[in-house]
């Protein structure tokens, strides 16, 4: 891609509850804090990245739905869904309609609204981004197929469940000082360990939480990119894919869709893994940090809860990871999740992550997954100035 | 499942055929020309003893239940549920097809294992 957009401004919900907010106006919340952020009144065409709304509220179709709250001209207004990965993915689809000249300002919103429904009807709408024939069919969910992984994991690398929980306390650590996480309270390692299971080593600190939440960014390129004083540029994306099931992988605990995004995203910025300033990774279970970690190149196989305790990835560590929370705690309105990271990322490059901020941030780079690695999307950002 | 019914569901299952499709990865006991899925190739079989790669206790949802990676021993991976626990599953149990009425369930790969006692691997 070439390196000539960027984002001009962000905006976000907090993750939270939303009983009474509609998924059409929690979306135009985002998209109008984004625009105002941006200083633009108009957008040429909207992206709406979303997983769920078809199976949990019944609605789909919400290109039109969102895009007549934001606009009064009939632009271009499309759905992007790659499971969990579509936050991410929603942003690569618009940042490529930049980039292709068709457009000169483009506006990318993540929505999610999954609270209400009993966890029952939420569980089997997420298993439905697994493998039916091969695994969903079998009573495999999410919580079970990450649990398989991290169970394996453990055997393999002599790896104990205590050693993951160093993603958990990180996590919500970060999200204490973050008014947009869903959680914001610490966990201890005795929480880690004293929690209910899920599936088995999955506990309930392993895994994210559902969430309602929405999350935008304003793309652009040229002199309105020019005039903008926010600027960040999106110097590298990358989307790859793996098989949807794990039983088809030659080795599941290598996601070769995260290998594939993050090199291709590194070599289009011309940039190192040493020059990453700080990762938002797919966080929604514990195992998934770690295999993300290490299938990324960040650290060795086997090591990467090691790496995590040893070398640092809190705001001040050798590589700060999930700095407002993730999808961990700040939460996972799955959906939004992969937009929520790269308007994080937007923000601590600017300098104005608050308490959140990771000194002299420069690069950073965002990863969003949908399905068990099944599709990776990786962004890698810098900042203008 | 008691034993009893299990012991049953093993020896029906050594009497049948087990195919894979290289399609859509369904696992079949019939022995058809062609896989429900439709797909082009014609399904190939496999066997029905494997160990298990990986495991987990799931204990969301109605039931708890257990489901399994399992490695065949022709290599092929599996996901399907272990079902007449009588010991702690653990990683590099043997294992075997159990024929199931949710195994045998046409529309999806409902598979299950069970572990194979150490009398019969040896």
């Amino acid at each position: 891609m070439i390196p000539a957009v960027s984002i001009l401004g962000v905006g976000q919900t907090p993750v939270a509850n939303y009983e009474s907010l509609s998924l059409r106006s929690l979306a135009a919340r985002a998209c109008r804090a984004a625009m105002d952020d941006a200083g633009v009144e108009h957008v040429d065409a909207i992206f709406v990245g979303n997983m769920l709304s078809a199976e949990l509220t019944g609605q789909s179709h919400l290109g039109p739905l969102i895009g007549s709250a934001i606009s009064d001209s009939p632009v271009e207004c499309l759905t992007v869904n790659a499971a969990c990965g579509s936050g991410g993915a929603v942003v690569r689809m618009a940042s490529l309609a930049v980039a292709s000249g068709a457009y000169d300002v483009v506006l990318a919103v993540g929505v999610e609204k999954m609270v209400g429904r009993s966890k029952e009807a939420v569980t089997a709408a997420l298993a439905s981004a697994a493998d039916f024939g091969r695994e969903v069919s079998n009573g495999a969910t999410f919580a079970a197929l990450n649990a398989l992984l991290m169970q394996r994991y453990m055997y393999e690398y002599n790896a104990m469940r205590l050693d993951f929980s160093v993603f958990a306390e990180v996590a919500h650590q970060n999200a204490t000082s973050n008014p947009n996480a869903r959680l914001r309270k610490g966990c201890s390692l005795e929480n880690y360990l004293t929690a209910k299971m899920v599936a088995e080593p999955v506990g309930l600190y392993d895994a994210s939480p559902i969430a309602d939440g929405a999350a935008a960014v304003v793309l652009g390129r040229g002199r309105c990119a020019a005039r903008s004083k926010k600027r960040v540029d999106i110097v590298g994306s990358a989307c790859a894919t793996d098989t949807l099931s794990l039983q088809q992988r030659g080795d599941p605990l290598w996601l070769q869709a995260v290998e594939e995004s993050t090199h291709a995203a590194l070599d289009q910025a011309s940039l190192r893994h040493s020059d990453i300033d700080l990762l938002e990774l797919h966080d929604a279970f514990t195992i998934m940090s770690a295999l993300s970690l290490e299938s990324s190149g960040f650290a060795a196989r086997g090591t990467a809860p090691k790496f995590a305790r040893e070398q640092g990835i809190h705001r001040t560590g050798q590589l700060p990871i999930s700095t407002f929370g993730g999808l961990k705690a700040r939460g996972h309105p799955v959906g939004a999740s992969g937009t929520y990271q790269i308007v994080e990322a937007a923000l601590q490059l600017r300098g104005e992550a608050g308490p959140n901020q990771v000194p002299s941030a420069s690069v950073a780079m965002t990863q969003s997954i949908g399905g068990s690695g099944a599709t990776a999307v990786t962004h890698i950002l810098q900042r203008a100035n | 499942m008691s034993t009893a019914v299990l012991e049953h569901s093993v020896r029906v299952a050594h009497h049948r055929r087990l195919t894979h499709c290289p399609d859509c990865g369904r696992l079949s006991y019939e022995n058809e020309d062609a896989c429900q899925c439709g797909g082009d190739e014609k399904p190939y079989p496999v066997s029905r003893f494997g160990e298990i790669y990986s495991y987990t206790k799931v204990h969301h949802g109605a039931a708890p239940f257990v489901l399994a990676l399992v490695r065949l021993a022709g290599g092929q991976l599996v996901t399907g549920r272990l079902l007449g626990i009588d010991r702690e599953p653990k990683i590099g149990l043997p294992v075997e097809l159990a024929d199931t009425e949710q195994s045998s369930s046409s529309g999806s790969n409902g598979i299950s294992f069970c572990l194979r006692s150490a009398k019969a691997v040896a």
